[in-house]
């Protein structure tokens, strides 16, 4: 039976349940009563039997004893042939005194029957089956026992009743069944339909975000109708909170993105800018690099000491000043160049500039163990920069160990390649590993180790490009490991 | 069923063993007879003809109602002339009681006072002189049995008959309904025969 909408499907509706829970109560109460009813009935079936097979036992009794004691048989063959007209009786005797069966008639002639004994004292004792009843009763004249009659009777009256009863509870149970489902109709009409419609509503209201939907209002008037009203009004109070949440919600979204354009106006101007100063100064530097070495080269024997010394100053601030400016180019190209992706082979990068540090200072002892087939996809130009920034940084740290060693390497974690450069330099206090990646701040002093304080900065500049990350580890003096992923 | 077409049995042929110089020979062949076959029965365990007369007597005294039966310390049986029961008779009803009155078999040679007795047994002796004893108890309440053939023709009450090997009854109502003896329907059942009012009539079962 479909007692729902095709949209909402609930496994067990509340229509059904009702319906269940009508017919199982009326078959417990139906099958109880035929079952009290039947057994009452065949109680009194069986003592109405044995009354009235008691009843005509007597009769036959009290009209055989002359019979019985003129030992006249066909008399009392003739008194007990007229029990067949009870259609109930299958036969009946007449026993003597001593157990003998005097005369007795039998139904079906071939259906032999037997007669137990009276017990001792009893006038009258009758022994049933579930098909038959045997009564006997004693024969008594003159308060004198002179026999016992024996009436043997079908019980197939039972079945009839049995059938009757089966009948009868059938055409109870249809007639229960169809007023069951006519409660079950209306209840549904009632309550179920209002309820599954309210379900159906609420959940389009979840599937669609649209709190505008509200459900058909009862005309019940009961609780039904106060459900839906409360619902109906939850739904306009979300409504209502929906709409000032988005209102603020864009009206945020829009000065955001006001904002954010601004600042990145703000942002290109300033790159624009540092890069144009950065660009621009290098020429005058590069001019006083080089008036610094013709002066060194070609007058420095005119000079005396302390002319030397300053020029000597002169051209290390010069350069250093250079380093520092094309850092400063490097990190602003990490942030503008357009990102070209391509297959690059880290491993001979990290190759070839180990050969280059070894070539500029042969002098050093620095075991390089650098891994094969580092194979990412990745812009060549930026991944060089970032690769060479590690590199020099555990070059420059491993520079006060007697041997140092630098790892270049990489290892599979989950879906990503996590590439790293291991030294066993100086290390860095792990306390202040989050100002490691901000630009000009340094945690050595510039007498330990010289540096502009760029260099990390542009390599998370190139990782975040590459849409990967940039992570150290490390402790004073035990050297430090860089981690990067380069995922696009 | 054997059944009498006339209705009456004629006492003369009925009984011609009864007259002549033969009758002690017949007597006492029957008696050996009797004595010889009752023997063999009772060893068998069937009664005999006697045994079950013996019985019927006591029975009537179950079916049959007598009038100033309150006064009565007793059912006296008489058994007049040759007693055919021996102690049957007596040993079936020394136990027995009947309406709370003990039964009591006399025997009896003479036929003085027979009229005070309930029931009057005539023995086959008594065929000579069975009118003149019934005529003698003309009106008086006492039942009248015997096995004698013709027995009720003779205005006897119940007679005892042969029939198919069984003792059977033939019951003369005219006769009872003279005196204040009431014979139970009951009793009239199992009979064969039965005469009453001005004419005999076969059983009607």
């Amino acid at each position: 039976m479909t007692l729902l909408s095709p949209s909402v499907k609930p496994p067990k509706s509340i229509s059904s349940r009702l319906l269940r829970l009508n017919l199982l109560v009326t078959i417990t109460a139906l099958v109880l009563a035929v079952i009290a009813f039947f057994s009452y009935d065949l109680v009194t079936y069986k003592q109405d039997l044995i009354s009235s097979l008691s009843a005509e036992a007597r009769i036959a009794g009290s009209n055989s004893v002359s019979a019985l004691l003129f030992n006249d048989k066909q008399t009392a063959q003739s008194t007990l042939s007229a029990l067949s007209s009870s259609a109930d009786v299958m036969g009946a005797a007449i026993v003597t005194n001593d157990g003998k069966v005097f005369t007795q008639y039998l139904r079906q002639p071939d259906v032999a029957l037997e007669f137990p004994p009276l017990s001792p004292g009893r006038m009258q004792q009758h022994w049933s089956s579930a098909s038959r009843v045997l009564l006997a009763e004693r024969i008594v004249y003159q308060g004198k026992s002179e026999g016992t009659v024996y009436i043997a009777a079908r019980l197939q009256e039972l079945e009839h009743r049995a059938i009757q009863f089966l009948i009868i509870a059938a055409v109870v149970f249809l007639v229960c069944l169809i007023v069951a489902m006519l409660v079950a109709a209306s209840f549904r009409r009632t309550v179920t339909d209002p309820i599954i419609a309210l379900a159906t509503m609420l959940r389009e209201v979840t599937r669609d975000k649209n709190y505008s939907l509200r459900a058909p209002p009862s005309d019940d008037g009961g609780e039904i109708a106060i459900l839906i009203d409360s619902f109906n009004d939850t739904l306009a109070q979300i409504e209502q909170r929906d709409l000032a949440l988005r209102q603020t919600r864009d009206e945020l979204e829009s000065r955001v993105q006001e904002r954010t354009a601004e600042l990145k106006t703000a942002n290109r101007e300033l790159e624009a800018f540092s890069y144009t100063v950065a660009h621009d100064l290098r020429g005058p530097l590069d001019a006083i690099g080089s008036i610094g070495y013709i002066l060194q080269q070609g007058y420095a024997d005119k000079m005396d000491d302390e002319g030397r010394e300053m020029l000597d100053k002169l051209r290390q601030s010069s350069t250093k000043m250079a380093d520092l400016i094309d850092d400063l180019l490097n990190l602003s190209r990490a942030g503008t160049s357009a990102l070209e992706r391509s297959t690059v082979d880290l491993s001979k990068m990290a190759t070839d500039i180990a050969e280059e540090l070894r070539n500029i200072e042969p002098e050093r002892n620095v075991y390089f163990w650098i891994a094969p087939d580092a194979i990412a996809l990745a812009d060549a130009g930026l991944v060089r920069v970032a690769l060479e920034n590690l590199i020099r940084n555990a070059w420059k740290y491993t520079s006060q160990r007697l041997s140092g060693r630098i790892e270049f390497g990489y290892r599979r974690a989950d879906e990503h390649i996590i590439y790293f450069v291991r030294d066993n330099g100086a290390g860095f206090n792990p306390e202040l590993a989050d100002r490691l990646f901000k630009p000009f701040q340094r945690l050595h002093t510039q007498g330990e180790f010289a540096g502009t304080g760029v260099g990390l900065a542009t390599v998370q500049r190139i990782i975040a490009r590459h849409g990967g990350g940039v992570w150290a580890e490390g402790a004073v003096n035990q050297g430090a490991t860089f981690y990067f992923t380069l995922e696009g | 069923m054997a059944f009498n077409p006339s209705g009456l049995v004629n006492p003369e042929t009925a009984s011609p063993q009864l007259t002549g110089h033969c009758v002690p020979c017949f007597y006492c062949f029957c008696w050996f007879y009797c004595w010889v076959v009752g023997a063999i029965a009772t060893q068998n365990g069937h009664p005999t003809q006697d045994d079950v007369e013996a019985a019927y007597l006591y029975n009537f005294g179950r079916f049959v109602e007598w009038p100033l039966i309150p006064s009565r310390k007793a059912l006296d049986i008489c058994v007049l002339g040759q007693n055919p029961f021996g102690g049957t008779l007596d040993r079936i009803v020394s136990k027995q009681r009947v309406n709370g009155l003990s039964l009591i078999v006399v025997g009896m040679k003479a036929t003085h006072a027979i009229g005070s007795y309930v029931i009057l047994f005539f023995g086959a002796s008594e065929a000579s002189h069975l009118d003149r004893n019934l005529s003698a108890l003309n009106g008086l309440p006492v039942l009248t049995v015997s096995d004698l053939l013709g027995f009720i023709d003779h205005g006897g009450m119940i007679q005892f008959a042969m029939e198919n090997d069984s003792v059977r009854l033939e019951v003369n109502l005219t006769a009872a309904d003279k005196t204040d003896l009431i014979i139970s329907s009951q009793l009239l059942k199992v009979t064969t025969h039965i005469i009453f009012g001005k004419l005999s009539e076969g059983a009607t079962r």
